[in-house]
């Protein structure tokens, strides 16, 4: 960037190695071409040497070189680096006239001839060189906009892990405030109202309102049995700060008593949630168990299976495979799916892979890989 | 009975402590929030039965458990939680599966009720909260769907920590009875009758029950 401000030297020695070498392939070009061109021109000068006058053009384009190398233009604004390329343009066109006449090409006293042979010199050295900057330049941009997407692309990154963070904090403080104070609050209400029923019903046994009273009572309780509790274990699931296998027993013990549970948390999950040799990291635990949630969700409610068959287990490559059968439906088509998709995303996005299929049998079986991180990370 | 509460709720340790301290024959030698300063001061010997919240500050119940039972085998802990964690209990390393209780800070118990689940822990019986007991039904399929209503009755009251004795003081029937019962228990649910037959049988009840 042309503003002045500092350049790493890698980037500098390209842009100086870009200009540079892009002079030189230009100038070389029209040098040759000059040189032929000029000795077309036969009929203008009779006794012009081609290769005297090839020479002095040859001769005089490492002096162009060494402004481009040797100065600092990437860092000069850009005035400066005009003026900086245009004097060295002109030194060096008065260089190569000085040269031709050393090597003893004739010179022709006619001022036309004389401007013949300096101003389309210096256009051309302009031209090279306006080239070779352009290039330079261009290049150094692209380098820039790389450097500042790959910098955005960091901090959306460190902002979306911040927020993640937050968010799990927040799903645990409310989940813990629904189980702890609004469930207390709850509880003491069912008490008070059953309490004031059984007064009432002992000053006044005719009336019915006591009747009344408890059944508010019965359906505080249950709200606060199933609404509350089902929110909270929704909001963070009870027992994943434990380990994925205590979140999977939690979740499984509030499946129905009328579906059949089989089992099977194998001893490399107990081993693998073990703090001591690195645990699995939350955000796996917390993916993992909305997998078998998925299963178990869509197996009961939507498949209205009576029995479920679920197994955890990871593998000697640290791969945890989670498999959820049952005998319900089997898997519908269509709007049932989109939560699948979006697990199935956020698992494929961890290198995992997660497929629903039916079985022969008639149930659906929903298959989950997830490669955990290395416990070392 | 040397007592320890290890507890990070403040008023909840310090109701708790004082309560215990005022039964016969219990003492607190131990009330703090931290789990450091648990492991450092329970030497073996120092305490028999160490309530243990399974949310800590600076660790975890359960982890902690299972470092003291494993330098002294002789203590018992007994868990506490506000959320309903039992399951913790079965996933246990085999050699530390004995002596653990799990009682439930969001049920109504009172100092009797909790009294008595210390007590019957202390005698190493598995006491699990009796409200979570008592909401807990068995799963289709399972070993446990094999038992009779008296059968199931017999091992939820000795999965609330009762002992034989009183088990047969309240169903009031003799303790030959409630023993008959028991074997059939471990017979239909596959379980060897040995020392540890009733921890088993408690815990098989654990896993095969559901808590909606």
């Amino acid at each position: 960037m042309s503003d002045g401000g500092a350049v790493a030297p890698q980037e500098a020695r390209r842009y100086r190695l870009v200009l540079t070498l892009t002079a030189a392939l230009t100038m070389l070009i029209f040098s040759i071409g000059h040189a032929l061109q000029a000795t077309a021109l036969l009929v203008y000068d009779a006794e012009i040497v081609t290769h005297a006058r090839l020479l002095a053009n040859l001769g005089v384009i490492p002096v162009m070189l060494v402004a481009t190398w040797c100065f600092p233009i990437q860092r000069m604004t850009w005035p400066r680096k005009i003026a900086t390329l245009v004097a060295a343009s002109l030194v060096t066109s008065a260089l190569r006239f000085w040269l031709q006449g050393l090597l003893g090409v004739p010179r022709s006293s006619a001022t036309g001839i004389v401007w013949f042979n300096l101003v389309p010199v210096e256009v051309v050295l302009l031209f090279s060189v306006g080239i070779a900057l352009a290039l330079a330049e261009y290049q150094a941009l692209v380098v820039e906009r790389g450097r500042e997407a790959a910098r955005q692309a960091l901090v959306a990154a460190t902002a979306m892990e911040a927020l993640r963070t937050e968010e799990l904090g927040v799903r645990r403080r409310v989940a813990d405030a629904l189980h702890g104070t609004v469930q207390q609050q709850l509880v003491l209400l069912a008490a008070d109202l059953r309490s004031t029923a059984r007064k009432l019903s002992a000053s006044n046994p005719q009336a019915s309102e006591h009747a009344d009273l408890s059944r508010i009572s019965d359906r505080l309780d249950e709200i606060r049995e199933r609404d509350v509790r089902d929110l909270s274990h929704l909001l963070y699931p009870t027992g994943i700060d434990f380990g994925l296998a205590q979140a999977c027993r939690v979740l499984l013990s509030r499946i129905p008593p009328c579906v059949e549970v089989i089992a099977d948390i194998d001893e490399s999950v107990l081993t693998a949630d073990d703090p001591a040799t690195g645990g699995i990291p939350l955000e796996f635990r917390l993916l993992a168990i909305r997998v078998v949630e998925e299963g178990v969700t869509n197996a009961v409610r939507h498949g209205e299976a009576t029995e479920l068959r679920i197994s955890l287990r990871v593998d000697d490559d640290r791969e945890l495979e989670i498999l959820v059968e049952d005998n319900g439906r089997g898997p519908a088509k269509g709007a049932a799916m989109s939560g699948l998709r979006l697990l199935t995303e956020s698992v494929s996005l961890r290198g995992g892979s997660l497929g629903l299929s039916g079985l022969p049998s008639g149930g659906a079986r929903l298959v989950g890989r997830l490669p955990l991180p290395d416990p070392e990370e | 009975m040397a007592l320890a509460v290890v507890e990070d709720h403040q008023l909840f340790r310090e109701m708790l402590t004082e309560s215990l301290n005022a039964q016969p024959g219990l003492r607190v030698v131990l009330s703090t929030a931290s789990a450091q300063q648990a492991r450092t001061e329970l030497t073996p010997g120092a305490a028999d039965v160490a309530l243990l919240d399974v949310d800590l500050p600076d660790g975890n119940g359960v982890a902690l458990g299972i470092q003291l039972r494993r330098r002294d085998p002789r203590i018992r802990v007994l868990l506490l939680s506000a959320h309903n964690v039992m399951g913790l209990l079965l996933d246990l390393p085999a050699d530390v599966r004995r002596g653990w209780s799990y009682l439930s800070k969001a049920s109504a118990l009172s100092i009797e009720g909790l009294t008595a689940a210390v007590r019957a822990t202390a005698e190493g019986r598995s006491v699990l909260d009796p409200e979570l007991v008592r909401r807990a039904v068995p799963r289709r399929g399972s070993s446990l769907s094999r038992l009779s209503a008296r059968q199931l009755e017999v091992l939820r009251l000795v999965a609330t920590g009762l002992s034989t004795a009183s088990i047969a003081e309240l169903l009031d029937v003799s303790t030959r009875s409630v023993e008959n019962h028991l074997n059939a228990v471990y017979s239909r649910l596959g379980i060897e009758p040995q020392q540890n037959a009733r921890v088993a049988a408690v815990l098989r009840y654990l896993e095969e029950t559901s808590h909606v």
